[in-house]
Protein backbone atom coordinates (compact mmCIF):
# COMPACT_ATOMS: atom_id res chain seq x y z
CA UNK A 1 0.00 0.00 0.00
CA UNK A 2 2.63 2.23 1.06
CA UNK A 3 4.83 2.22 -2.85
CA UNK A 4 1.04 2.40 -4.34
CA UNK A 5 1.00 5.91 -2.55
CA UNK A 6 4.11 6.77 -3.10
CA UNK A 7 3.68 5.77 -6.47
CA UNK A 8 0.24 8.38 -7.11
CA UNK A 9 1.87 10.59 -5.34
CA UNK A 10 4.67 10.76 -7.19
CA UNK A 11 2.94 10.84 -10.78
CA UNK A 12 -0.07 13.84 -9.34
CA UNK A 13 3.16 16.21 -8.12
CA UNK A 14 3.47 16.84 -11.94
CA UNK A 15 -0.13 17.58 -12.33
CA UNK A 16 -2.44 20.85 -11.74
CA UNK A 17 -3.57 21.52 -8.69
CA UNK A 18 -7.13 21.06 -9.23
CA UNK A 19 -7.34 17.61 -10.92
CA UNK A 20 -4.97 16.07 -8.31
CA UNK A 21 -6.98 14.76 -5.86
CA UNK A 22 -9.75 13.34 -8.49
CA UNK A 23 -6.49 11.53 -10.74
CA UNK A 24 -5.30 10.57 -7.26
CA UNK A 25 -8.47 8.63 -6.24
CA UNK A 26 -8.73 7.61 -9.35
CA UNK A 27 -5.58 6.43 -9.86
CA UNK A 28 -5.20 4.42 -6.56
CA UNK A 29 -8.49 2.68 -6.85
CA UNK A 30 -7.17 1.66 -10.44
CA UNK A 31 -3.62 0.48 -9.14
CA UNK A 32 -5.42 -1.77 -6.15
CA UNK A 33 -7.96 -3.34 -8.69
CA UNK A 34 -4.66 -4.53 -10.90
CA UNK A 35 -3.13 -5.72 -7.65
CA UNK A 36 -5.97 -7.70 -6.65
CA UNK A 37 -5.98 -9.68 -9.71
CA UNK A 38 -2.52 -10.55 -9.18
CA UNK A 39 -3.18 -11.80 -5.49
CA UNK A 40 -5.78 -13.80 -6.36
CA UNK A 41 -4.12 -15.30 -8.79
CA UNK A 42 -1.82 -16.50 -6.13
CA UNK A 43 0.77 -14.03 -5.99
CA UNK A 44 1.80 -12.14 -2.82
CA UNK A 45 0.57 -8.88 -2.71
CA UNK A 46 4.30 -7.24 -2.56
CA UNK A 47 5.14 -9.21 -5.82
CA UNK A 48 1.95 -7.79 -7.45
CA UNK A 49 1.96 -3.97 -6.37
CA UNK A 50 5.87 -4.64 -7.73
CA UNK A 51 4.36 -6.19 -11.07
CA UNK A 52 1.83 -3.29 -11.44
CA UNK A 53 4.05 -0.78 -11.03
CA UNK A 54 6.28 -1.76 -13.14
CA UNK A 55 3.86 -1.77 -16.02
CA UNK A 56 2.23 1.19 -15.29
CA UNK A 57 5.99 2.54 -15.85
CA UNK A 58 7.33 6.04 -14.88
CA UNK A 59 5.50 7.80 -12.78
CA UNK A 60 7.07 11.03 -14.81
CA UNK A 61 5.76 9.57 -18.06
CA UNK A 62 1.91 8.79 -17.06
CA UNK A 63 1.75 12.49 -15.69
CA UNK A 64 2.75 13.94 -19.32
CA UNK A 65 -0.01 11.20 -20.75
CA UNK A 66 -2.90 13.32 -18.52
CA UNK A 67 -1.24 16.49 -18.53
CA UNK A 68 -1.48 15.78 -22.99
CA UNK A 69 0.67 18.68 -23.18
CA UNK A 70 2.84 18.92 -26.40
CA UNK A 71 5.89 17.24 -25.26
CA UNK A 72 7.79 19.39 -27.80
CA UNK A 73 8.67 22.88 -27.77
CA UNK A 74 8.16 22.93 -31.95
CA UNK A 75 6.45 20.44 -33.73
CA UNK A 76 7.00 18.80 -37.48
CA UNK A 77 5.45 21.15 -38.98
CA UNK A 78 7.45 24.63 -38.19
CA UNK A 79 10.79 22.24 -37.35
CA UNK A 80 12.00 22.98 -41.34
CA UNK A 81 11.64 26.65 -40.83
CA UNK A 82 12.56 27.34 -37.53
CA UNK A 83 15.55 26.12 -38.36
CA UNK A 84 15.75 28.10 -41.13
CA UNK A 85 15.00 31.40 -39.67
CA UNK A 86 17.19 30.54 -36.53
CA UNK A 87 19.80 29.88 -39.03
CA UNK A 88 19.34 33.05 -41.26
CA UNK A 89 18.88 35.07 -37.67
CA UNK A 90 21.69 34.47 -35.98
CA UNK A 91 23.60 34.89 -39.53
CA UNK A 92 22.25 38.46 -39.77
CA UNK A 93 23.01 39.34 -35.93
CA UNK A 94 27.20 38.15 -36.83
CA UNK A 95 27.16 40.17 -39.84
CA UNK A 96 24.94 43.41 -37.67
CA UNK A 97 27.75 42.62 -34.84
CA UNK A 98 30.78 42.21 -37.24
CA UNK A 99 29.38 45.56 -39.23
CA UNK A 100 29.31 47.55 -35.62
CA UNK A 101 32.87 46.51 -34.31
CA UNK A 102 34.52 46.77 -37.91
CA UNK A 103 33.24 50.51 -37.85
CA UNK A 104 33.76 51.14 -34.25
CA UNK A 105 37.95 49.66 -34.79
CA UNK A 106 38.28 51.08 -38.16
CA UNK A 107 37.36 54.93 -36.31
CA UNK A 108 38.90 54.44 -33.41
CA UNK A 109 42.31 55.38 -32.62
CA UNK A 110 43.38 53.40 -29.25
CA UNK A 111 41.46 49.63 -29.60
CA UNK A 112 44.07 46.96 -30.18
CA UNK A 113 42.99 44.34 -32.71
CA UNK A 114 43.27 41.92 -29.92
CA UNK A 115 40.80 43.29 -27.91
CA UNK A 116 38.45 44.13 -31.05
CA UNK A 117 38.85 40.53 -32.02
CA UNK A 118 37.81 39.23 -28.37
CA UNK A 119 35.05 41.57 -27.94
CA UNK A 120 34.29 40.51 -31.53
CA UNK A 121 33.67 36.65 -30.30
CA UNK A 122 32.09 37.71 -27.13
CA UNK A 123 29.31 39.60 -28.84
CA UNK A 124 28.83 37.17 -31.51
CA UNK A 125 28.12 34.40 -29.12
CA UNK A 126 25.72 36.59 -27.47
CA UNK A 127 24.25 37.96 -30.06
CA UNK A 128 23.71 34.41 -31.35
CA UNK A 129 22.11 32.91 -28.15
CA UNK A 130 20.37 35.94 -27.61
CA UNK A 131 18.86 35.50 -31.50
CA UNK A 132 18.26 31.48 -30.96
CA UNK A 133 16.41 32.11 -27.86
CA UNK A 134 14.38 34.61 -29.32
CA UNK A 135 13.58 32.45 -32.41
CA UNK A 136 12.55 29.65 -30.91
CA UNK A 137 10.26 31.39 -28.04
CA UNK A 138 8.64 32.89 -30.72
CA UNK A 139 8.08 29.63 -32.32
CA UNK A 140 7.09 27.79 -29.68
CA UNK A 141 4.49 30.32 -29.02
CA UNK A 142 2.88 29.95 -32.04
CA UNK A 143 2.77 26.30 -32.02
CA UNK A 144 0.85 26.78 -28.41
CA UNK A 145 -1.51 29.78 -30.10
CA UNK A 146 -1.84 27.00 -32.61
CA UNK A 147 -3.34 24.58 -29.84
CA UNK A 148 -5.59 27.13 -28.79
CA UNK A 149 -6.71 28.50 -32.41
CA UNK A 150 -5.70 31.81 -32.44
CA UNK A 151 -3.69 31.73 -35.19
CA UNK A 152 -6.15 29.23 -37.26
CA UNK A 153 -7.25 32.46 -39.20
CA UNK A 154 -3.49 33.53 -39.90
CA UNK A 155 -2.56 30.49 -41.89
CA UNK A 156 1.02 31.26 -41.39
CA UNK A 157 1.57 27.49 -42.85
CA UNK A 158 0.25 25.55 -45.65
CA UNK A 159 -3.05 23.53 -44.78
CA UNK A 160 -5.65 26.12 -45.72
CA UNK A 161 -5.28 25.63 -49.25
CA UNK A 162 -7.47 25.02 -52.07
CA UNK A 163 -7.05 25.10 -55.79
CA UNK A 164 -8.17 28.29 -56.37
CA UNK A 165 -4.70 29.53 -54.58
CA UNK A 166 -2.83 27.79 -57.51
CA UNK A 167 -1.65 30.50 -59.56
CA UNK A 168 -3.30 30.02 -63.54
CA UNK A 169 0.31 29.89 -65.05
CA UNK A 170 4.09 29.25 -63.45
CA UNK A 171 5.33 31.94 -61.32
CA UNK A 172 8.98 32.84 -62.30
CA UNK A 173 9.02 35.45 -59.54
CA UNK A 174 8.70 33.26 -56.31
CA UNK A 175 12.42 33.00 -56.33
CA UNK A 176 13.09 36.47 -56.07
CA UNK A 177 10.54 37.25 -53.52
CA UNK A 178 12.24 34.88 -51.45
CA UNK A 179 15.83 36.71 -52.20
CA UNK A 180 13.89 40.18 -51.96
CA UNK A 181 12.70 38.71 -48.63
CA UNK A 182 15.52 37.64 -47.07
CA UNK A 183 17.96 40.43 -48.41
CA UNK A 184 15.23 43.14 -46.73
CA UNK A 185 15.32 40.47 -43.80
CA UNK A 186 18.72 40.67 -43.09
CA UNK A 187 19.14 44.24 -43.60
CA UNK A 188 15.89 45.15 -41.07
CA UNK A 189 18.24 43.11 -38.51
CA UNK A 190 21.50 44.80 -38.77
CA UNK A 191 19.74 47.83 -39.10
CA UNK A 192 18.09 47.02 -35.88
CA UNK A 193 21.32 45.95 -34.09
CA UNK A 194 22.78 49.21 -35.01
CA UNK A 195 20.22 51.58 -34.22
CA UNK A 196 20.44 50.20 -30.84
CA UNK A 197 23.54 49.87 -29.85
CA UNK A 198 25.59 52.06 -31.69
CA UNK A 199 23.29 55.04 -32.99
CA UNK A 200 26.57 57.22 -33.18
CA UNK A 201 27.80 55.45 -36.23
CA UNK A 202 25.20 56.97 -38.33
CA UNK A 203 26.39 60.46 -38.72
CA UNK A 204 28.87 62.36 -41.11
CA UNK A 205 32.49 61.30 -40.56
CA UNK A 206 34.83 64.41 -40.01
CA UNK A 207 38.36 63.70 -40.94
CA UNK A 208 41.29 65.72 -39.75
CA UNK A 209 44.35 65.16 -42.44
CA UNK A 210 43.32 61.25 -42.88
CA UNK A 211 42.41 60.71 -39.36
CA UNK A 212 39.27 60.60 -38.05
CA UNK A 213 38.34 63.90 -35.94
CA UNK A 214 34.60 63.00 -35.25
CA UNK A 215 31.49 61.60 -36.13
CA UNK A 216 28.32 64.16 -36.22
CA UNK A 217 25.23 62.76 -35.52
CA UNK A 218 22.60 62.38 -38.34
CA UNK A 219 19.85 61.86 -35.59
CA UNK A 220 18.64 63.49 -32.91
CA UNK A 221 20.80 61.75 -30.04
CA UNK A 222 19.21 64.00 -26.93
CA UNK A 223 15.30 61.85 -27.55
CA UNK A 224 16.73 59.04 -28.95
CA UNK A 225 15.23 56.77 -25.89
CA UNK A 226 11.44 58.15 -27.50
CA UNK A 227 11.84 57.26 -31.02
CA UNK A 228 14.54 54.39 -31.60
CA UNK A 229 12.18 51.97 -29.64
CA UNK A 230 9.13 53.24 -32.11
CA UNK A 231 11.37 52.59 -34.82
CA UNK A 232 12.61 49.25 -33.94
CA UNK A 233 8.81 47.94 -34.02
CA UNK A 234 8.36 49.41 -37.02
CA UNK A 235 11.26 47.66 -38.53
CA UNK A 236 10.33 44.36 -36.76
CA UNK A 237 7.08 44.55 -37.90
CA UNK A 238 8.52 45.06 -41.67
CA UNK A 239 11.50 42.21 -40.71
CA UNK A 240 8.41 39.78 -39.87
CA UNK A 241 6.26 40.30 -43.08
CA UNK A 242 9.95 39.79 -45.44
CA UNK A 243 10.71 36.97 -43.26
CA UNK A 244 7.28 35.52 -44.25
CA UNK A 245 8.46 36.12 -47.70
CA UNK A 246 11.47 34.51 -47.39
CA UNK A 247 10.36 31.37 -45.00
CA UNK A 248 7.46 30.45 -47.82
CA UNK A 249 7.68 29.03 -51.14
CA UNK A 250 4.31 29.84 -51.76
CA UNK A 251 2.52 32.99 -50.89
CA UNK A 252 -1.16 32.54 -50.09
CA UNK A 253 -3.83 34.80 -50.45
CA UNK A 254 -3.83 34.63 -46.67
CA UNK A 255 -0.35 34.89 -46.25
CA UNK A 256 -0.05 38.53 -48.63
CA UNK A 257 -2.51 40.11 -46.59
CA UNK A 258 -1.23 39.44 -43.15
CA UNK A 259 2.12 40.73 -44.81
CA UNK A 260 0.44 43.70 -45.77
CA UNK A 261 -1.14 44.35 -42.49
CA UNK A 262 2.02 44.00 -40.98
CA UNK A 263 3.64 46.68 -43.22
CA UNK A 264 0.62 49.19 -42.39
CA UNK A 265 1.35 48.55 -38.97
CA UNK A 266 4.91 49.20 -39.26
CA UNK A 267 4.39 52.06 -41.36
CA UNK A 268 2.20 53.69 -38.97
CA UNK A 269 5.11 53.41 -36.27
CA UNK A 270 7.38 54.98 -39.26
CA UNK A 271 4.90 57.66 -39.78
CA UNK A 272 4.00 58.41 -36.17
CA UNK A 273 8.32 58.94 -36.07
CA UNK A 274 8.96 61.10 -38.95
CA UNK A 275 5.95 63.66 -38.26
CA UNK A 276 6.27 64.04 -34.27
CA UNK A 277 9.54 61.97 -33.63
CA UNK A 278 12.18 65.15 -33.73
CA UNK A 279 14.29 62.12 -34.49
CA UNK A 280 16.99 64.13 -36.58
CA UNK A 281 19.49 66.40 -35.38
CA UNK A 282 18.46 69.61 -36.33
CA UNK A 283 22.30 71.26 -35.88
CA UNK A 284 23.89 68.77 -38.24
CA UNK A 285 24.97 71.43 -40.67
CA UNK A 286 25.65 74.16 -38.28
CA UNK A 287 27.90 71.31 -37.08
CA UNK A 288 29.51 70.43 -40.37
CA UNK A 289 30.53 73.41 -41.68
CA UNK A 290 29.27 76.70 -39.15
CA UNK A 291 29.70 79.49 -41.65
CA UNK A 292 27.72 77.35 -44.08
CA UNK A 293 24.00 79.18 -45.21
CA UNK A 294 23.61 77.19 -48.03
CA UNK A 295 24.35 73.94 -46.22
CA UNK A 296 21.84 74.85 -43.62
CA UNK A 297 19.38 75.99 -46.01
CA UNK A 298 19.87 72.58 -47.57
CA UNK A 299 19.26 70.27 -44.36
CA UNK A 300 16.31 71.95 -43.25
CA UNK A 301 15.30 71.03 -47.16
CA UNK A 302 16.16 67.78 -46.76
CA UNK A 303 14.85 67.54 -43.42
CA UNK A 304 11.27 68.47 -44.47
CA UNK A 305 11.44 66.12 -47.76
CA UNK A 306 13.26 62.91 -46.21
CA UNK A 307 9.38 62.37 -44.48
CA UNK A 308 7.35 63.13 -47.68
CA UNK A 309 9.22 61.01 -49.69
CA UNK A 310 9.63 58.12 -46.84
CA UNK A 311 6.08 58.72 -46.98
CA UNK A 312 5.22 58.47 -50.45
CA UNK A 313 7.60 55.60 -51.04
CA UNK A 314 5.65 53.50 -48.52
CA UNK A 315 2.39 54.57 -49.55
CA UNK A 316 3.83 53.63 -52.86
CA UNK A 317 4.95 49.95 -52.06
CA UNK A 318 2.19 49.17 -49.84
CA UNK A 319 0.03 50.12 -53.27
CA UNK A 320 2.13 47.67 -55.06
CA UNK A 321 1.39 45.14 -52.48
CA UNK A 322 -2.79 45.65 -52.72
CA UNK A 323 -2.30 45.58 -56.53
CA UNK A 324 -0.28 41.80 -56.49
CA UNK A 325 -2.88 40.38 -54.26
CA UNK A 326 -5.66 41.99 -56.63
CA UNK A 327 -3.60 40.03 -59.78
CA UNK A 328 -3.15 37.06 -57.45
CA UNK A 329 -6.90 36.67 -56.98
CA UNK A 330 -7.68 37.19 -60.76
CA UNK A 331 -4.59 34.50 -62.55
CA UNK B 1 17.18 -8.89 -39.19
CA UNK B 2 17.26 -7.71 -35.85
CA UNK B 3 16.35 -4.35 -37.20
CA UNK B 4 13.07 -5.61 -38.90
CA UNK B 5 12.09 -6.77 -36.17
CA UNK B 6 12.21 -3.41 -34.26
CA UNK B 7 10.69 -1.16 -37.31
CA UNK B 8 8.32 -4.43 -37.07
CA UNK B 9 7.59 -3.46 -33.20
CA UNK B 10 7.29 -0.05 -33.83
CA UNK B 11 5.00 -0.01 -37.28
CA UNK B 12 2.64 -2.14 -35.20
CA UNK B 13 2.45 -0.22 -32.63
CA UNK B 14 1.50 2.40 -34.66
CA UNK B 15 -0.76 0.71 -36.67
CA UNK B 16 -2.53 -0.30 -33.12
CA UNK B 17 -2.16 3.42 -31.90
CA UNK B 18 -4.95 4.48 -34.46
CA UNK B 19 -7.32 1.93 -33.49
CA UNK B 20 -7.31 2.38 -29.46
CA UNK B 21 -9.59 5.45 -29.64
CA UNK B 22 -12.41 3.43 -31.31
CA UNK B 23 -11.89 0.23 -29.42
CA UNK B 24 -11.92 2.08 -26.13
CA UNK B 25 -15.22 4.00 -27.25
CA UNK B 26 -17.09 0.48 -28.35
CA UNK B 27 -16.86 -0.46 -24.72
CA UNK B 28 -18.45 1.95 -23.12
CA UNK B 29 -22.35 1.58 -24.20
CA UNK B 30 -22.23 0.12 -20.60
CA UNK B 31 -20.74 2.01 -18.06
CA UNK B 32 -16.88 0.94 -17.10
CA UNK B 33 -14.43 2.00 -14.42
CA UNK B 34 -10.43 2.18 -15.48
CA UNK B 35 -10.10 -1.59 -14.68
CA UNK B 36 -12.77 -3.34 -15.60
CA UNK B 37 -12.47 -1.35 -18.91
CA UNK B 38 -8.76 -2.78 -19.19
CA UNK B 39 -10.58 -6.43 -18.27
CA UNK B 40 -13.08 -6.11 -21.16
CA UNK B 41 -10.74 -5.15 -23.97
CA UNK B 42 -8.10 -7.30 -23.29
CA UNK B 43 -10.86 -9.87 -22.93
CA UNK B 44 -11.68 -9.30 -26.72
CA UNK B 45 -8.33 -9.75 -27.52
CA UNK B 46 -6.62 -6.20 -27.74
CA UNK B 47 -3.94 -5.14 -25.52
CA UNK B 48 -3.49 -1.85 -23.50
CA UNK B 49 -1.47 -0.48 -21.25
CA UNK B 50 -3.47 1.25 -17.95
CA UNK B 51 -0.98 3.67 -18.58
CA UNK B 52 -2.44 4.56 -21.56
CA UNK B 53 -5.99 4.27 -21.07
CA UNK B 54 -6.88 5.96 -17.93
CA UNK B 55 -5.11 9.05 -18.98
CA UNK B 56 -7.23 8.46 -22.23
CA UNK B 57 -10.45 8.25 -20.42
CA UNK B 58 -10.19 11.70 -18.91
CA UNK B 59 -8.70 12.63 -22.33
CA UNK B 60 -12.16 11.60 -23.99
CA UNK B 61 -14.27 12.89 -21.23
CA UNK B 62 -13.19 16.47 -21.64
CA UNK B 63 -13.47 16.17 -25.34
CA UNK B 64 -16.85 15.89 -24.16
CA UNK B 65 -18.05 12.40 -25.64
CA UNK B 66 -17.68 10.23 -21.92
CA UNK B 67 -19.94 11.42 -18.88
CA UNK B 68 -18.73 9.99 -16.00
CA UNK B 69 -19.78 9.39 -12.23
CA UNK B 70 -18.36 8.50 -8.55
CA UNK B 71 -19.76 5.54 -7.13
CA UNK B 72 -18.59 5.62 -3.64
CA UNK B 73 -20.64 2.85 -2.23
CA UNK B 74 -18.24 0.08 -3.30
CA UNK B 75 -15.74 -0.61 -1.14
CA UNK B 76 -13.70 1.45 -2.99
CA UNK B 77 -14.80 4.91 -4.54
CA UNK B 78 -14.61 3.97 -8.37
CA UNK B 79 -15.12 6.64 -11.55
CA UNK B 80 -17.46 4.87 -13.89
CA UNK B 81 -16.93 6.29 -17.47
CA UNK B 82 -20.04 5.92 -20.03
CA UNK B 83 -20.39 7.03 -23.51
CA UNK B 84 -23.02 10.42 -23.96
CA UNK B 85 -24.95 11.14 -26.95
CA UNK B 86 -22.06 12.83 -28.49
CA UNK B 87 -19.93 10.29 -28.00
CA UNK B 88 -22.60 7.63 -29.00
CA UNK B 89 -22.55 9.85 -32.31
CA UNK B 90 -19.07 9.77 -33.15
CA UNK B 91 -18.63 6.08 -32.35
CA UNK B 92 -21.34 5.18 -35.09
CA UNK B 93 -19.42 8.10 -37.69
CA UNK B 94 -15.94 6.49 -36.23
CA UNK B 95 -17.36 2.87 -37.19
CA UNK B 96 -18.48 3.43 -40.98
CA UNK B 97 -14.75 4.99 -41.14
CA UNK B 98 -12.97 1.70 -39.75
CA UNK B 99 -15.60 -0.80 -41.83
CA UNK B 100 -14.51 1.56 -45.17
CA UNK B 101 -10.58 1.37 -44.66
CA UNK B 102 -11.32 -1.93 -43.48
CA UNK B 103 -12.33 -2.90 -47.11
CA UNK B 104 -9.97 -0.66 -48.74
CA UNK B 105 -6.89 -1.97 -47.23
CA UNK B 106 -8.49 -5.78 -47.71
CA UNK B 107 -8.61 -4.53 -51.25
CA UNK B 108 -5.02 -3.35 -51.71
CA UNK B 109 -3.92 -6.16 -49.89
CA UNK B 110 -4.94 -8.16 -52.50
CA UNK B 111 -1.94 -9.00 -54.84
CA UNK B 112 -2.22 -8.73 -58.11
CA UNK B 113 -0.24 -11.48 -60.37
Amino acid sequence: MDQITIYVSEVIRYLPQKSQSEIKKELTTNILDMVDELTAGGMSEKDAVVSVLSKMGNPRLLADQYLDKKAYLIGPRYYPTYVMIAKIVSGAVALGITVALSVQYLFSTDASIFQTLVQWLGSIFMGVVQAIAWVTLIFAGVERFEEVGVLKHVDVDLDDWSVKDLPKSQRNSKKSDRIEGLVGFLFAIIFLILLNTRLELFGVYMFDQGTLKEIIPIFNMQNASTWVPLISIAIALNAISDGIAMALRNQTRNTMWFRLVLNVLSFIFFAYVLINGNFLNVDLAAQIAPESVELQNLWIWAQRNVVVIIVVVNLISMAIQTFQINRFNRE
Amino acid sequence: MADNKELLESLVLELRRGTLILSVLSQLYTQEYGYSLIQKITDKGMNIDAGTLYPLLRRLEKQGLLDSSWDIYENRPRRYYKLNSQGEELLKQLTSEWNQLNQIISQCLIREE
